[in-house]
Parts: C-alpha cells; sequence; structure tokens
C-alpha cells in the first residue's frame, strides 16, 4: 500500500510537472493536428497499389494505432526523456537519494509517469478516432474494434517506449545528446526485419505493424483475389480513386493478445535493468582504498589559495575592445550543442 | 542518538582527496561545520547524508554502520543540499506531498506537517503558487520545509541561509535553536555569524582536513588578547593588509578603524578587544594555510 502510495505521488508530480510545459502543449497539438490528419486523409494506410478500407471502426482504430506506432513510437521517447535528468539537474535527485526511496521503486515511478504522459497521447488519438468514426464513417461506432489495436498494439509498445527513456537516462553515456541519436536509429532499424521476415514472429512485433499489416492484406485479399498484398502507411499523398474493401479488424485471440502482453513484461525488465544502471544521484564513483593503499596523503585541493586583492591587478578594458564577436558565439554554442545536456 | 564518524576519507576520480582522516562524534545539538569554499563541507555533507560513499573510514548512526545499511539512517534524515533546485511548474504545496510521499509518509499526517510547516517557513500565502514564480529565498525556504518534514532526528542543511533575506535568516536561525535538542543537527556553511547565532559545538575544516572540533567559547578562548582595533588614516589601509590579518573595517571622519587579528600588538595605539568567531575563523584558517 506504502509503494502505491509512492508510486502515486511519484508519478503524478512528474505528469504534472511535464503537462504544464510549452512543449507539452505543442505536442499535445501536434497530435491532434495528427488525429485531424488522420480523418481527412493526409495520413493514409493502404495495401498497395490502392486498397484503403472503408471506413469503420476496425479500420479508424488500425489506422490510429499505426499513427501511435510510427510517430509516438519514434518521438514520443523525445518527448517523455528527460524527467531523470531534471532530478539531477535541479538538485532534487540528491534529496531523493537522502530518503528511503528504492532503486526500481524510483525506475518505476518515472516510468509510470512517461507511461501516462504517452497513454494521454493515445487518448486524444482514440477521440480523434471516435469522432472520424462518427462524422465519416461507413457503419455505426464499434467501441471495441476501434479501441482494442490501440489498447492491445499501441499501449504495450508504448510501456515499451517508456521504459527506454528510463533506462537511457539511468545510464551516464546514453543520457545526452548521443542517447538520442542512437535512439532514433534503433527504432527504424530493429522495425525492419519485423517487417520483411517471410514468418509473423509476435515477441519481435513489438510496434504492432506486422499484426496490422497481416490482418489488413488478408482482408485485401478476400476482397480483391488480385491484390499481392503488402502495406503502405504514406503522410501527403490522397490516392484517387481506391479500391475500397472492408476490413473487420484483427481476432483478438488469446495467441494474439498474449504476445501483446510479454511486451508490458518486457517494459518491466526495462524498467528493472535502469533500477540496476542507475547510481541514486551519487556525484562521485568510490575508489577502493584497497587499490590505492599506498597513497595517504591529501591531494591539493582543486580550489587554489586566493592571492590578495592587493596584489592583483586588473587590467581597464576601453570601449574600442567591446565588440559582438559571432565566430565565438558560434563556436561557444557549437560546443553546448555537441556537449548536450547529462 | 549518536553519530560517529572515524578516519573518514574520499577519494574523487582524479585522485583528489575531499576529505581524509576525518573522525568525530557527534551528539543530540546543532554542530556548525565552518570552512573555506572546497574545504570539504559537502563532500563530508553528503557522505553523511548517503548520498556518496567514503572511500575510507566508518560511519555509524547509533552503533549500525550507515555505509553498509543507509537505509536505517535515511527513515530519520533530513537533506537541504547547497544546490536546491525545485520542479518549476509544480506549487509549494504539490511539490511538498511529493517529498513527504517519497520519504514514506502517509497522506494524513504528511498533509497536517505540510500546513504546519508552510507557516513556519511563511509560505502559506505563496503555497499554490508555482514554484518557477518563487524567488530565490523562498525556493530556499521550500528546501527547508522538504527537509522538516519527517521530522528528521538527523537534519543536515547546506548553506541553508544563502539567498535568505536578514529577517528570514532570523527566522531561520531560530527555528534551528528551538528544533534542536533530542536530535542532531549539522549546519554547514561559511557565513560564521549564522554558526555564531546557533551552534552548539563547532568543527572547522580546511583542505580536507578537521582544524578544531570544540564549543564556541572554547574556540572563542583561542583567540582571547589576540583582536586588536584601532584608527588608522584610509591611505594606510593598503599597506595594513599586507602585513596583518584584517577581520573588519569601519569607516570615520577621521580614518578607517581596523580590526585586526595578530599573537601581538600590530601597532602602540591598538587596543586589545573581545574576540568574535569570525575572528576565531580567520585566525585559524589563515594558520593553517594561507590568508582566506
Amino acid at each position: 500500500m506504502k509503494t502505491l502510495h509512492i508510486l502515486y505521488y511519484m508519478a503524478r508530480a512528474d505528469f504534472l510537472e511535464r503537462t504544464r510545459r510549452y512543449s507539452f502543449l505543442i505536442m499535445l497539438g501536434l497530435v491532434i493536428w495528427l488525429g485531424y490528419a488522420s480523418t481527412t486523409g493526409m495520413i493514409v494506410l493502404s495495401v498497395p497499389p490502392d486498397y484503403v478500407g472503408e471506413i469503420n471502426s476496425p479500420w479508424v482504430g488500425a489506422l490510429m494505432t499505426a499513427t501511435v506506432s510510427l510517430f509516438l513510437g519514434w518521438f514520443g521517447f523525445y518527448l517523455v526523456k528527460g524527467s531523470v535528468s531534471r532530478d539531477y539537474e535541479t538538485g532534487v535527485g540528491q534529496i531523493m537519494a537522502t530518503t528511503p526511496l528504492s532503486r526500481p521503486l524510483y525506475a518505476l515511478g518515472k516510468w509510470l509517469s512517461n507511461f501516462a504522459v504517452l497513454g494521454i497521447m493515445i487518448l486524444i488519438l482514440m477521440v480523434a478516432g471516435i469522432l472520424m468514426n462518427l462524422l465519416v464513417g461507413k457503419s455505426t461506432l464499434d467501441l471495441w474494434a476501434l479501441v482494442a489495436p490501440l489498447l492491445l498494439i499501441s499501449l504495450p509498445f508504448m510501456a515499451i517506449v517508456a521504459a527506454l527513456a528510463v533506462l537511457f537516462e539511468t545510464i551516464g553515456w546514453l543520457r545526452g545528446g548521443l542517447g538520442n541519436i542512437v535512439y532514433f536509429f534503433m527504432f527504424i532499424v530493429l522495425l525492419v526485419p519485423n517487417i520483411e521476415s517471410p514468418v509473423y514472429l509476435p515477441l519481435l512485433d513489438y510496434a504492432g505493424f506486422r499484426l496490422l499489416s497481416d490482418s489488413m492484406i488478408g482482408a485485401a485479399k478476400a476482397a480483391y483475389p488480385e491484390s499481392k498484398g503488402g502495406f503502405n502507411f504514406t503522410f501527403g499523398e490522397s490516392i484517387t480513386n481506391p479500391h475500397i474493401f472492408r476490413y473487420e479488424g484483427i481476432a483478438w485471440t488469446s495467441d494474439v493478445i498474449l504476445p501483446r502482453l510479454f511486451f508490458l513484461l518486457v517494459a518491466l525488465v526495462i524498467v528493472m535493468l535502469a533500477a540496476v544502471f542507475f547510481d541514486r544521484f551519487n556525484p562521485s564513483r568510490v575508489i577502493s582504498v584497497k587499490k590505492k593503499a599506498g597513497k595517504s596523503s591529501v591531494s591539493e585541493p582543486a580550489i587554489s589559495e586566493a592571492i590578495p586583492v592587493a596584489q592583483v591587478h586588473l587590467t581597464p578594458l576601453d570601449a574600442a575592445h567591446t565588440r559582438f564577436r559571432f565566430g565565438a558565439l558560434l563556436i561557444a554554442e557549437l560546443k553546448l550543442l555537441l556537449k548536450g545536456r547529462r | 542518538m549518536q553519530l560517529t564518524i572515524t578516519n573518514l576519507g574520499k577519494e574523487y576520480k582524479n585522485g583528489f582527496w575531499g576529505l581524509k582522516d576525518f573522525s568525530l562524534e557527534i551528539n543530540p545539538g546543532i554542530l556548525g561545520l565552518l570552512g573555506p569554499n572546497g574545504a570539504g563541507k559537502t563532500t563530508l555533507m553528503r557522505m553523511l547524508a548517503t548520498i556518496t560513499q567514503p572511500s575510507e573510514g566508518t560511519l555509524k548512526w547509533n552503533s549500525a554502520d550507515i555505509v553498509k545499511t543507509p537505509e536505517t539512517l535515511r527513515a530519520v534524515l533530513g537533506y537541504l543540499p547547497q544546490d536546491f533546485g525545485v520542479y518549476p511548474n509544480l506549487s509549494g504545496l504539490e511539490f511538498l506531498e511529493y517529498m513527504a510521499a517519497i520519504k514514506g509518509m502517509d497522506a494524513k499526517s504528511a498533509r497536517r506537517r505540510i500546513d504546519e510547516l508552510l507557516v513556519v517557513v511563511n509560505l502559506v500565502q505563496a503555497a499554490k503558487r508555482p514554484l518557477g514564480s518563487y524567488s530565490g529565498g523562498m525556493k530556499q525556504r521550500v528546501g527547508i520545509a522538504q527537509a522538516l518534514l519527517n521530522d528528521p532526528q538527523l537534519l543536515i542543511v547546506d548553506e541553508p541561509t544563502v539567498g535568505l533575506d536578514p529577517e528570514e535568516r532570523v527566522r531561520f536561525r531560530n527555528l534551528l535553536s528551538d528544533l534542536s535538542g533530542e536530535r542532531i543537527i549539522i549546519l554547514s556553511t561559511h557565513i560564521v555569524s549564522d554558526v555564531e547565532a546557533t551552534a552548539t559545538e563547532i568543527v572547522l575544516i580546511k583542505k580536507g582536513r578537521k582544524l578544531q572540533h570544540a564549543t564556541p567559547e572554547k574556540l572563542l578562548q583561542q583567540v582571547d588578547g589576540k583582536v586588536w582595533q584601532w584608527v588608522i588614516p584610509s591611505t594606510d589601509l593598503p599597506a595594513l593588509k599586507q602585513k596583518h590579518l584584517i577581520s573588519g573595517t569601519i569607516r570615520h571622519q577621521d580614518g578607517v578603524q581596523v580590526r585586526v587579528v595578530s599573537d601581538v600588538a600590530p601597532a602602540a595605539e591598538s587596543q586589545s578587544i573581545a574576540p568574535s568567531l569570525e575572528d576565531v575563523y580567520l585566525y585559524l584558517v589563515s594558520q593553517n594555510g594561507a590568508r582566506p
């Protein structure tokens, strides 16, 4: 009970802190726009070359799920990353280090908060999907058919994204800009083998693209046997005179659901791994005395002794030597950029 | 209730010892840690607060080894770090609720304690405002409140009065005095007047070593008869600064009244006066190295 209480307050504080920022509002705006883009045909889900599902609840659910997997899977990481770093930067972490808060509990709290932020985004897309179904749908709203892929594909995937954000922040060299680059390429590199694989490997289909595409291809072939399969998720290209097929969605049997729940487990394993790497805000590494047994004297302090002010001469600076130097400013900014935030 | 430090040392990655051979027995009361910047105060505080582990030596809280089992101390510990930051988009109240939960307090007792502490640190009116809109002093007061949330038996405060206005500083000193009794308070600062007003014992640190550990009275005795005061022409001041350890100056119509710490009378007209802790600090620190 006490653990849940701590987790609740940790996730709540972190969630409130983030959702009150302008950057969150910008991301929120972007997600609302993604919802709008999906409903207005700017984002198109199709089986090549021009087989498109009839706008019904399963199709809208699939469209929104694909949107989450691609956009939030890729960029949601950057949205939620930073909560651990903030504790380092603000010094709040040093206070936490003096409390009974354990490493796993801290990592779990941060993960829950990340997950909640991404969950809000999914919720917005879910609402956009419902509106799309009601406004332009060809059939009545089937809430479960629309919501199921978001709950069973998107949520477990976002759990992994949220956990990876915590993991990256607890590993020193992944905390800064390098971690951002690593994730950017990792997302693409890990996605391809599963999509290209001749056999469906559910435990590798973390983003759910293969699960979605296989069910769509099956539906397209049932309506149009000549269709050759494949999966297109395009942005900005509308299809003129598409071949419309009826998509009934994914049959949510236990052998489909269990692999999806497996990804929740994967997320928890990643969180526990993060707890292992988490240094509990220890600003220094302990150096064993045994290794340096011979050394006993106190080294010179990093701060040198002050020279009396009376002995110091400050060269007067005239106005001719004070001017704006663009080159120096540029170099300084580049240095800041390359060093990243650690 | 006792905190025992034995031969404590901390070596950093670059081979620099932030603290070395440091031993101390701390009993209930207010212990003032005094020392110049870089002396090792924060290094010591971080080890006592179980944030970092020592490279050598032992730390015991009521005979329990807190290096091996830091949890025994963390449950009764309050800590205010030197560089205290906040979540700018949380209100003071939300932040304190958050910290109370992390400290393992239940919601009901946390709420009561937070309400009381907001009064103590004079933040009732601002409790629901975002912390980002707080002044430096207000943030510091939130820091003080969070350190006191769990009614700690060991309270460690690192430079707590930085950023506070004079009125708040006096208020905080009084609060510390009220809190002492059946608890240990360790107050690290380079503001001598804070220690002077509150500490029951003082430890002087320099270059990672303990210079002195004594009561304020004992420390004052060490420089008794070594503090001098007289008035000199202001033009003579630079030359005097080169020769003597000056602990204070006051401008007068007829020149500058100087306060000098010296083993012997620095001038024929100088008069011996009662020492202050500031004099003691400057004298002891300068004796163990260059002038601070």
